[in-house]
């Protein structure tokens, strides 16, 4: 989503000839308060990207997270955490790692620099070096950064079953669940019948998820994790109404290319329903389990299948308790248990202080979810703009579940793939209020380029003395969705003949 | 697997809307349609009347139902006590609590001289739902007693249940042309549907059966009794019977009865004479009470049948010769069946696809007209989930309960935890299943039975009651 430029002059400066650029860094050292740190920033550099860089289109928004560099002039060691006193040794001893970095760049109007947010992230890596710099030797600090969903990308969760919700409401229980505090979640179009995580990746199963119901998640320039959906470049203003034109006159660059690799003659989804099965056994211990006297155990149980209503271990029906030399012991044993989707963790205490108790057998019963055979719904394109046959299959995501959501995918799939597209790329003065997906207009009169797009990718970069550039790739709009508009709820009139068209 | 109302994705403003999201209101309500004229087996009500005498409370029937958050019971019976208006008869209905002890939710009395028809809904109080947890099966029982042990007091049970209710229904949303409604009209559809599916009962209860009867005369003898709660149009009817020594002139005939809550009793069908083999057999009858005969005799008989009333529902059967060879009454199965023909304002809901521009007021307020049938129309659903009785006094395992497959799970509670129920099934219900025997509430996957189809009858002996649920789970 574009940001805000209402009281600014920013978008004027963009378009006047000459402009002076601001651009500010900031770290947070202490976790709470920013610190200023411009004056030692010598480049800057940021990127973020909806192309998924190996597969492409049909994968538009499942992509790697936005990342930047910072350099900085380190000559006192700021920036070295080995040196006593400094900076990074003061918070970061052991090395710069996770450390909260925003970078903001605009104009000046006149005395009065006005900037917008560009990047919110956290550096992974602080490379020291030495360079030479006017003859003489420079110490440097290059930040390497992620943006905010890397920390997602290293958290792993284990979830309760999730059953019969959208992929919002489950992305914001695990948003929360991993204490991310800054989200904002368009209403998902789907439902997901199953869904559950076993220590698996937040960020992977987010955008999984995401992905089941068309959409994607990211981060934005603010550093706040958003979820689009399938219709949200059919929707929004940002998105329906141009945020910038780029014309001959702003760029220095502009360039049109057709992807071929993305055009296919057919797609195809599969998916796995899964339904609930009956009471049965989903996990048996493998040997016998000794809990010392006293003592408790715990055990980490993972099922054969994910399962729903588990049944606490029952004496004598999910396992026996003895001693060694085959006394009784079951009343010194008590069994917990805390269950999850596709495992449990089973504390087992012996209340005996001489004897140690050998739980044998032990079982764990509960409704196993099962996924039954997989189904697939094929879409064929009717562009004929391929010849023979060329079939993206999209297999690889257990949250598609229904036909319902094959149906949609497939068929906003077809009419993304089945088309030639063009991707216009262009080089301009920064606009900084652009975000991917934002709406621009590309028009260069020479190629007879004259139309809208989606921003899909930028890089960024400025060094002090050059120029703040932008370097962008634009899908065009025209033909991506089977229809330019739609009905909108809320926007849209009703009619019995000639509404606005129906999304799949 | 199973048939389950859809889940339908909530929309919001400035939402594109989906060609699919809109289809989920258009399986949602042919889910409803397809409830609405589901078969129910008829609930048990007594062969012959029930007396007790004493001024104490004495169980007369006994009940289960499983709970899922209703506030409200209702009852039909019809009682009296033959002291000639002099005295009072007493009921009172109870289920054992959480708690371990019997709530008595509902007593009334009456000096009544001769059966009087009582109906009504009764409120439970939160001391009552305290004592009730939502997917647990509770037993009910009545109980009757007079002023005195001088006259009998007498219980004719119509059924008693469980009543769920809508709350909040809301107005009916606004789709004119070149109207620009919000989410909130689109997702009232939504929250409809779903209301009135949460309204249906959970389960798919098994008819009450009676004792095997041995019939030696030649006059009507009971077979079975059972209530339904009537829609359009027909009743099945199943009599299995064996006429010891039987053979080709020595000939039965088997009636259908209706009495309405007025006590106006129509015969509905009556079979011709038909001949025996001494072996066990079975007469089947789909009786259209809309048509023909039945409703000629209905109407002669001064009853009007109105969707959503209980009617009790009789079948008897006789020798037609006077021979003393013994008549075995074994059973008798009533089933209340639609032929799924929808009410004439019912509009069949419009299937969408993308790029559909008619999203107007003519597809999308047949929702509505189609949600209206269904919550207070000829299409009316019932939150009745009745308690499944038997009488208290009866322990026989000589006995068989009835029902309609339509869910996957049959729960049930066997006469004896050590003796194996047996479904009897497919053709003349020739083919028998041995269930699982075991203590309390048993569960059966019936798709193991390959050869029990969904909507096949069958009958269900050694248990004492009986039903189906979708899940193993209630």
């Amino acid at each position: 989503m574009a940001q805000d430029t209402s009281g600014t002059q920013l978008v004027a400066n963009w378009h006047a000839t000459g402009r002076v650029v601001s651009v500010v860094v900031e770290i947070c050292w202490d976790g709470t308060n920013w610190v200023d740190e411009s004056t030692r920033a010598l480049a800057v550099a940021w990127a973020d990207s909806l192309l998924h860089e190996r597969e492409g289109l049909p994968l538009l928004g499942q992509t790697a997270p936005a990342a930047a560099s910072v350099e900085l002039d380190n000559h006192d060691g700021r920036y070295s955490p080995d040196l006593t006193g400094s900076q990074a040794n003061t918070y970061y001893p052991d090395g710069i790692w996770d450390l909260p970095v925003r970078i903001s760049a605009g104009f000046y109007d006149g005395a009065t620099p006005e900037t917008l947010r560009q990047y919110t992230g956290r550096a992974y890596q602080a490379r020291e070096y030495e360079t030479m710099a006017e003859g003489r030797p420079a110490q440097r600090a290059m930040l390497s950064l992620w943006d905010e969903s890397a920390p997602l990308r290293q958290d792993k969760l284990t979830t309760d079953m999730y059953v019969d919700q959208r992929p919002d409401e489950i992305l914001d229980d695990l948003l929360t669940e991993v204490g991310v505090a800054s989200y904002d979640l368009d209403v998902a179009m789907g439902i997901v019948p199953w869904a559950w995580l076993d220590e698996e990746n937040v960020w992977e199963e987010l955008s999984q998820l995401a992905a089941a119901d068309g959409g994607w998640v990211r981060a934005t320039k603010e550093g706040e994790i958003v979820f689009e959906r399938v219709t949200h470049w059919l929707e929004g203003t940002d998105h329906t109404s141009s945020q910038a034109t780029i014309t001959r006159g702003r760029a220095w660059r502009l360039e049109d290319a057709i992807s071929h690799k993305d055009l296919y003659s057919e797609v195809a989804v599969a998916y796995t329903p899964r339904t609930l099965g009956a009471l049965d056994t989903i996990y048996s211990a493998r040997e016998a389990i000794e809990v010392p006297p006293g003592e408790t155990v715990e055990r980490v149980c993972r099922y054969q299948v994910p399962a729903l209503y588990v049944v606490t271990p029952v004496v004598d029906t999910d396992y026996t308790a003895l001693r060694a030399g085959g006394t009784d012991a079951r009343a010194d044993l008590s069994v917990g248990m805390t269950s999850y989707a596709n495992q449990a963790v089973i504390e087992l205490t012996n209340a005996n202080a001489n004897h140690s108790v050998w739980v044998l057998n032990l079982k764990l019963r509960g409704f196993p979810v099962d996924a039954e055979d997989e189904e697939q719904v094929t879409e064929v394109s009717g562009a004929g703009e391929i010849a023979g046959d060329k079939t993206y299959r999209l297999s690889a995501n257990d949250y598609i579940q229904t036909k319902v959501q094959a149906d949609r995918l497939a068929g906003f799939l077809r009419d993304r793939l089945g088309r030639y597209r063009r991707l216009w790329g262009f080089e301009c003065v920064l606009a900084p209020w652009l975000e991917v997906g934002d709406r621009v207009t590309i028009t260069n009169a020479d190629a007879g380029i004259d139309g809208d797009g989606y921003l899909v990718a930028y890089e960024c970069s400025y060094r002090v003395g050059g120029m703040l550039t932008m370097t962008g790739v634009v899908l065009p709009a025209d033909n991506l969705f089977g229809a330019d508009g739609y009905f909108i709820i809320g926007t849209s009139a009703t009619k019995d003949v000639g509404s606005d068209p129906l999304f799949y | 697997m199973r048939v389950e109302f859809p889940t339908i994705p909530e929309v919001a403003d400035t939402m594109v809307a989906s060609a699919a999201t809109l289809n989920t209101w258009s399986s949602a309500l042919t889910y409803l349609l397809g409830e609405s004229h589901a078969p129910f087996a008829s609930t048990f009500t007594m062969r012959d009347d029930e007396e007790e005498y004493r001024d104490t409370y004495q169980t007369v029937v006994v009940g289960y139902a499983p709970y899922r958050g209703e506030e409200t019971i209702y009852y039909a019976f019809e009682a009296y006590q033959n002291s000639g208006g002099a005295n009072n008869w007493h009921a009172r209905i109870g289920f054992y609590g959480d708690d371990d002890a019997w709530h008595w939710v509902y007593e009334t009395n009456g000096t009544d001289g001769a059966f009087a028809y009582k109906s009504g809904t009764h409120g439970l109080t939160a001391g009552e739902l305290a004592q009730l947890t939502d997917g647990e099966v509770y037993e009910w029982r009545i109980q009757i007693k007079g002023d005195n042990e001088t006259y009998n007091t007498y219980l004719r049970l119509w059924q008693i249940g469980l009543l769920a209710a809508i709350s909040d229904w809301p107005a009916a949303p606004t789709f004119v042309e070149d109207g620009v409604p919000d989410a909130d009209d689109f997702n009232t559809i939504r929250t409809s549907a779903q209301k009135l599916a949460d309204f249906l009962p959970a389960i798919n209860w098994c008819g009450g059966g009676e004792p095997v009867r041995e019939w030696n005369h030649g006059s009507w003898g009971t077979v079975q009794r059972g209530v339904i709660r009537y829609r359009p149009e027909s009743l099945l009817c199943v009599v299995r019977y064996r006429q010891r020594h039987g053979f080709a002139g020595r000939t039965v005939r088997w009636q259908v009865q209706v009495r309405d809550t007025a006590g106006n009793e129509a015969d509905v069908y009556e079979s011709g004479d038909l001949a025996t083999t001494g072996g066990y057999e079975e007469q089947t009858e789909e009786i259209d009470l809309t048509a023909g005969a039945a409703a000629t005799a209905l109407a002669a008989a001064g009853i009007a049948l109105t969707v959503g009333s209980l009617y009790r529902v009789t079948i008897r059967m006789r020798r037609t010769t006077s021979d003393a060879e013994v008549l075995d009454l074994y059973g008798g199965m009533v089933i209340r069946t639609s032929d799924g023909t929808p009410d004439g304002a019912w509009v069949t809901p419009n299937l969408w696809g993308h790029l559909a521009t008619d999203v107007g007021p003519t597809h999308l307020n047949a929702y509505w007209t189609d949600l209206t049938l269904l919550y207070s129309g000829a299409e009316v659903l019932h939150g009745a989930t009745p308690v499944l009785c038997h009488l208290h006094t009866d322990g026989s395992s000589n006995r068989s309960l009835h029902g309609i497959h339509r869910k996957r799970w049959l729960h049930y509670r066997c006469l004896d935890a050590d003796d194996a129920p047996r479904l009897y099934y497919g053709a003349s219900h020739g083919q028998a299943q041995t269930l699982d025997a075991g203590a309390g509430w048993v569960a059966y996957d019936l798709e193991q039975i390959a050869a029990l189809p969904y909507g096949a009858t069958y009958w269900l002996s050694r248990t004492l009651t009986a039903f189906e649920a979708d899940g193993e789970l209630l």
